[in-house]
């Protein structure tokens, strides 16, 4: 009690976050914690310098420096921030369920809706809204990559840090990939989904043609009709040059199959989201090295059938996306997990552990595995001198039942969220739970 | 290539019609009688439009038409135990169907009242050795109900052998129905979770309204019948509940359309709680709950010609579902569902026999087990004299696809065999 | 005639069978059945068919089984070759239809084989070996279909057959002209079958011009040699692309159609425009017009006795097919049914029954007439040495009232197998897992 009352006070003198980000280089000495940095061994009662927005340095007896502002952290975990690799994080129409029975649902903001399902031009970077997006750190959440959920071609998605109030601020990396949901839309091309696999590869084989057209005339422009500009073949020049992968949302075990032969046939990268029952193709995706988005949204919405389906055949394909992390894990290929959507983000990677998946690697999975397929595996991702302040501080065994979120440093800054009311038992330690609006769900 | 001399056929039909009314007799044949033992070799003798004798050694009566039937063999009429023959004509013009009426409860809806006598398709099933079928309503919780109809006849009630048969319900599943206006609608998300939750509330829903209306019905009955010996006022005239009412006293059975296990136990615990005289149509997990089905002697109309509802289903659930109920001693009647397949039936409960039904029981399926189902076995569904003289005369085994039937009888007249089919086919198989 | 035949083939064969003696182990050997070969040899009482490296390396009476050869007992019963299916849905993720567009040449339904369909099983447990996978009758000109074997359990590329020629779905009548299925606030043309016939016009001269500005092309790229600057290559568009090849004769024409007059009209628009049909799908008015049919060289896939569920199928006859061959027409009967797939050698039967058809004639209808209107008849149809060790062995006659499928097999290997599934009953739960266990990609 006497720590947490400790803790107030340095985040009372921080004062109004605002003016604590706009002020100068702030210098944080986490001393004596438990520090899991998941690229290497736990370090017992060690200390974790934070300067300028970056790890300064990490390990067991370090000098803190005269300018740090200290913060004991002992009996406390530190891990690396976690990175949500896939998901609509600040995204207007993915507004989180209510977390008690009876509370209204919250309405989807307006713009929901893309303009159009087929915009790989589209920037999910425009649609941010930080203010949602940095609710997530509540729940250790400190990056995440960002794309709407809707649509066959939903655009480009952006790679952010929950630190800074403005959209641009938050890009870590801009744009982080391309996407493509495999999917289909209802009363418009394409409507099935060989039909968004033969519109993907048009679109690829209308770009490479665009870029050579470009290409020849920006060689020899003398005597040439001026090529049109079109902001959609534009977009994917990124994807065929390899500046960014196409990322592949795969709700089928197919899908991967299918990510896999755009790989082929045109030479990209791809990068396979979703994937819910990839541990069926593990075999294929170790062999062609497939980096794996895995979702924790065990069970998506979807259109019901008419008349009834296999709900038996449904049920069991639940079972299996919640066993899919371990499975993979059993079959030692490598992956992220991911939120994809999911209502809430911890719950998943909690009930992911539950179903097997041992929680050191569920860590990596939402850490370092998920900030080398980003391709930050050099800036963020562990607790490493030289990476990204990205850190969270934890009460109890991180992402178990006990494990609370203490502190959260994004770029070095700090953030603490308030303290939670236990839903199940609010009584706990005698402390009145506060009223918390509804829409304060980690995701 | 071999044809079959259609001409033959014809003049056999022919023959018979012109001589209806003097007794007939078929000769040397062998007689699956399905009630009794198979006569290798015996007579049969239609007379009055009843089986007057049937025998190793009848004598053939003076005056008797003869038709000589070495070599074939005769079979009772055949009975589609639920179809919608002559409701419907051609499935997708709306101007041709009357099998389901709008609205969700309609127990005052008759399928006798739209029967279409001169539909093509009733001699097209009767072709091919039918010769009475359940004319059923379809659709909604309460469909309406269903007609015995045999398969000759100029007016709806020539046609009608009995009515009315049951009342047809469809067992609430709580999913939505299919609903092609909706099919290119934008779909409505949800999670596994929150559809269950919502197909378990529109069941429960729809059990209560189910409930309600009989216990409305039940009602209604009573005041009728106090009226009718003098204690109080008749109640207003209520078609849906006057309809009701026999259904709610057990009096006229209920066929309820049911396919999981679920539903069927849901059913059979449903019509004894509120004292129905259950059937179940569909059931295609009935072999599942062979245990009910025989405790609450609850018979079953089978389709055998579907596929599994779970994938993780035995990929022959469908074609054993007969033979295991058979080995549970649960009654049952196989059936085509389908106006259209109705002349299919007899293969239906071939593939019944290849797995797992025995022969003799796959024809009694489609013969004599509707007959007691629906309460008519008096009447017709084997070849026992003093029953209606409904037969088939086929040139082998009828429940083989290559067997050709030459002749059918109802109510000892001999029907023409000729269909729009046969026509089409004169019309163009020499076109040069 | 006949006996003489296969004695005699029998004789020829014998260099073979030693070849087999030296390498039994990849040798099958199926012997005391009656062998429907529905080739040259006709029928052999117990007979025995050699398997050597999935092809039949003998098909005889009294042949010698080689040492080591693995042996399946069929005393009693039927030997058939494996049934084709000549329009197919099976096996297909997500919409069958590409609904969007009248023209949707582009799409493949080789992109979204589900190799996970149950009734890819249920069908082998019906004796059937290959499928024709179609594309949807919503448009048209449909999508590229997809020849498979049903090798259940294997990935979805290993159940393409590759040899098979590439294909197209095209479909006239109701379902194009949306008689039967309005897309609710969509009015899409074409709404009458004098628009049907506009469509496919117009799409081939668009082809034709497509066609003219490649080879234009080619010209200019040819006389700019090796000096000049190449010339920017015209748009690739994979939709005229795939008509182009078809005007090429490099891909089967599958028309879907009902009525005599679109039967006779699209004969006349190809033959104007320049190509072939190589069946008409459903055909049900065939009968009417086999003449032209047969004159035209296509092959008529047809029900065996469906009828009456929409309008032009109400002069739909079970004596077609029976007419159809009269007339020099290929015929085959089809499933276009998951269910109906599962017993189509008594849709063979029926034709028996209707129309008289002999007994050899029907069973070519389910196995050597398919085969040829998908261009395999080389590889499969038919029980003759070097062909595909594709086959069914039924407890009966496969026309019989009671048989049934014991066991079916796709180049020589043991696909179904009804004693061992029988036997995986009596443990449900390990069933599935066995189930799924091959099917994954994980072998």
């Amino acid at each position: 009690m006497r720590r947490l009352r400790a803790l107030a006070l340095v985040a009372a003198l921080l004062a109004v976050p605002g003016v604590a980000a706009a002020g100068k280089a702030e210098v944080y000495a986490l001393v004596g914690g438990k520090v899991v940095p998941v690229s290497g061994p736990l370090i017992e009662n060690a200390t974790l310098l934070l300067r300028d927005g970056v790890i300064e340095a990490v390990g067991a007896n370090l000098v803190v420096p005269a300018d740090a502002r200290v913060i004991d952290v002992k009996g406390l975990t530190l891990t690396p921030g976690l990175i949500d690799g896939f998901g609509g994080l600040g995204l207007a129409g993915v507004a989180p369920r209510p977390p008690a029975a009876g509370a209204a649902p919250a309405p989807s903001a307006p713009g929901s809706t893309p303009s159009s399902p087929l915009q790989p031009q589209a920037l999910a970077l425009e649609k941010l809204r930080p203010a949602e997006a940095l609710k997530a750190r509540d729940s250790g959440v400190t990056t995440a990559l960002v794309i709407p959920k809707e649509g066959v071609l939903p655009g480009q998605s952006v790679l952010i840090n929950l630190s800074g109030e403005k959209a641009e601020g938050m890009a870590l990396r801009q744009p982080a990939g391309l996407h493509v949901h495999m999917t289909s839309l209802s009363r418009q091309y394409p409507g099935s989904l060989m039909g968004t696999v033969a519109y993907v590869r048009q679109q690829l084989y209308a770009a490479i043609r665009y870029g050579e057209e470009w290409a020849a005339y920006q060689k020899a422009p003398r005597g040439k009709k001026r090529p049109k500009f079109d902001s959609s073949l534009a977009a994917w020049q990124q994807v065929l040059s390899g500046t960014i992968p196409l990322v592949v949302t795969a709700s089928r075990e197919n899908d991967l199959r299918r990510a896999l032969a755009l790989a082929d046939e045109f030479k990209i990268k791809v990068v396979a989201a979703g994937a819910p029952q990839a541990y069926r193709a593990a075999a294929i995706i170790k062999q062609r090295k497939l980096p794996l988005l895995v979702s924790v949204n065990f069970d998506p919405p979807k259109a019901g059938f008419f008349g009834g389906s296999d709900e038996d055949k449904e049920k069991r394909d639940i079972e299996e996306a919640e066993r899919n992390p371990a499975e993979l894990h059993k079959a030692q290929v490598p992956f992220a997990l991911v939120s994809a959507y999911a209502p809430n983000f911890i719950a998943g990677i909690k009930k992911a552990i539950e179903k097997g998946l041992p929680r050191e690697a569920a860590l990596a999975a939402v850490t370092l595995n998920a900030a080398q397929i980003l391709g930050v595996a050099d800036r963020t991702g562990s607790l490493e001198a030289g990476k990204l302040g990205n850190v969270v501080v934890w009460s109890g065994e991180p992402l178990s039942k006990d494990g609370k979120v203490k502190m959260v440093f994004v770029d070095g800054q700090l953030y603490e969220p308030e303290e939670k009311p236990d839903m199940k038992d609010p009584k706990k330690d005698g402390e009145k739970p506060e009223a918390r609006p509804a829409e304060e769900v980690t995701r | 290539m071999r044809l079959p001399s259609f001409t033959a056929v014809l003049a056999l039909s022919a023959a018979a019609l012109t001589a209806a009314e003097a007794p007939i007799a078929i000769r040397g044949a062998r007689i699956v009688t399905v009630s009794g033992p198979t006569i290798e070799k015996g007579t049969l003798v239609l007379a009055g439009g009843k089986i007057a004798a049937i025998g190793a050694d009848v004598a053939v009566p003076a005056g008797a038409t003869v038709i000589d039937g070495s070599g074939k063999t005769v079979y009772p009429g055949l009975i589609d135990g639920l179809t919608t023959l002559g409701l419907v004509e051609i499935g997708s013009v709306a101007g041709s169907v009357d099998t389901a009426e709008a609205g969700d409860v309609n127990p005052h809806a008759k399928a006798w009242v739209a029967v279409h006598a001169h539909s093509e398709l009733l001699p097209v099933a009767r072709a091919n050795g039918l010769t009475a079928a359940l004319a059923a309503p379809q659709g909604g919780l309460v469909s309406g109900q269903s007609a015995l109809i045999r398969l000759a006849g100029s007016t709806p009630d020539a046609l009608t052998v009995k009515t009315p048969v049951a009342m047809h319900v469809t067992y609430p599943t709580g999913r939505a129905p299919f609903d092609f206006s909706r099919m290119f609608d934008e779909p409505e998300l949800k999670t596994f979770e929150e559809r269950q939750k919502e197909r378990k509330k529109n069941q429960e829903k729809d059990l209560r309204r189910l409930a309600n209306l009989l216990a409305e019905a039940k009602a209604y009955g009573a005041a009728l019948e106090a009226a009718k010996s003098g204690k109080g006022a008749p109640p207003k005239p209520d078609l849906p509940m006057e309809a009701l009412a026999p259904v709610a006293r057990g009096e006229l059975a209920v066929i309820m359309r049911a396919d999981d296990e679920a539903d069927i136990r849901g059913a059979v615990k449903f019509a004894a709680d509120q004292g129905l005289k259950l059937v179940i149509a569909g059931g295609l997990e009935a072999w599942r709950c062979t245990d009910v089905l025989k405790e609450k002697a609850v018979p079953v109309l089978i389709n055998v010609d579907r596929l599994p509802r779970k994938e993780s289903d035995p990929y022959d659930a469908a074609y054993a579902n007969p033979g295991l109920l058979f080995k549970a001693g649960v009654r049952f009647a196989i059936v085509s569902d389908d106006a259209s397949q109705s002349r299919n039936l007899p293969y239906e409960a071939a593939m019944a026999s290849a797995y797992g039904l025995p022969a003799e029981i796959a024809l009694r399926s489609i013969t004599l087990s509707p007959a007691e189902i629906f309460g008519v076995a008096n009447r017709i569904g084997s070849l026992e004299v003093g029953k209606d003289a409904n037969l088939v005369i086929a040139t082998g085994d009828i429940l083989d696809h290559r067997t050709q039937v030459t002749g059918v009888f109802i109510d000892g007249v001999a029907q023409s065999i000729e269909t729009r089919h046969t026509r089409l086919y004169q019309q163009f198989k020499d076109r040069p | 005639m006949r006996r003489l035949a296969y004695v005699a083939s029998a004789v020829l064969l014998l260099p073979s069978l030693t070849l087999a003696a030296e390498a039994s182990k990849n040798v099958t050997a199926i012997v005391g059945g009656t062998l429907i070969t529905v080739g040259p040899q006709g029928t052999i009482e117990k007979g025995t068919l050699l398997i050597k490296d999935g092809k039949v390396a003998a098909v005889g009476k009294e042949l010698t089984v080689p040492a080591g050869a693995t042996v399946i007992d069929a005393g009693g019963r039927y030997v058939m070759p494996g049934i084709v299916d000549a329009h197919s849905h099976t096996a297909i993720e997500d919409n069958v239809n590409e609904c969007t567009d009248s023209v949707t040449a582009e799409v493949r339904i080789a992109d979204v084989i589900d190799h996970r369909d149950i009734n890819i099983y249920r069908e082998l447990a019906g004796g059937v070996t290959t499928i024709n996978v179609l594309h949807g009758s919503c448009n048209a000109i449909g999508g590229q279909n997809a020849v498979l074997k049903l090798r259940h359990g294997k990935e979805p590329e290993e159940l393409v057959f590759k040899e098979a020629p590439r294909g197209i779905k095209f479909a006239l009548g109701e379902n194009p002209k949306r008689s039967n299925f309005q897309v609710p606030g969509q009015k899409r043309y074409p709404g009458s079958r004098m628009g049907v016939e506009v469509v496919i016009r117009e799409a081939f001269l668009e082809a034709k011009a497509y066609r003219r500005e490649w080879e234009e092309y080619q010209k200019k790229l040819a006389a700019a040699g090796a000096k000049g600057e190449k010339p920017v290559a015209p748009r690739k568009d994979l939709r005229l692309e795939e008509l182009r090849d078809l005007l090429d004769g490099k891909v089967l024409v599958h028309a879907h159609c009902y009525r005599s007059d679109e039967i006779l009209m699209l004969i006349r628009v190809a033959e104007e425009m320049g190509f072939k049909i190589r069946t008409f799908q459903h055909v049900l008015e065939g009968y009417k017009v086999a003449s032209e049919i047969a004159r035209h060289g296509a092959g008529g896939s047809t029900f065996s006795d469906w009828w009456a569920y929409k309008m032009e199928a109400y002069d739909a006859i079970p004596y077609n097919a029976a007419i159809m061959a009269s007339k020099g027409i290929r015929v085959s009967l089809n499933s276009d049914s998951d269910e109906l797939a599962r017993r189509l050698y008594w849709e063979a039967a029926k034709t028996v029954k209707y129309g008289g058809v002999s007994e050899a004639e029907a069973l070519k209808m389910v196995t050597l007439n398919p085969a040829w209107q998908l261009g395999i008849d080389k590889r499969v149809g038919s029980l003759e040495v070097g062909k595909d060790a594709d086959l069914a062995i039924f407890s009966a006659h496969p026309f019989a009232a009671d048989t049934r499928v014991e066991m079916t097999l796709i180049e020589g290997t043991v696909y179904f197998d009804r004693a061992k599934d029988l036997a995986s009953r009596e443990k449900p739960v390990e069933k599935h897992d066995q189930k799924d266990a091959p099917k994954g990609g994980a072998q």
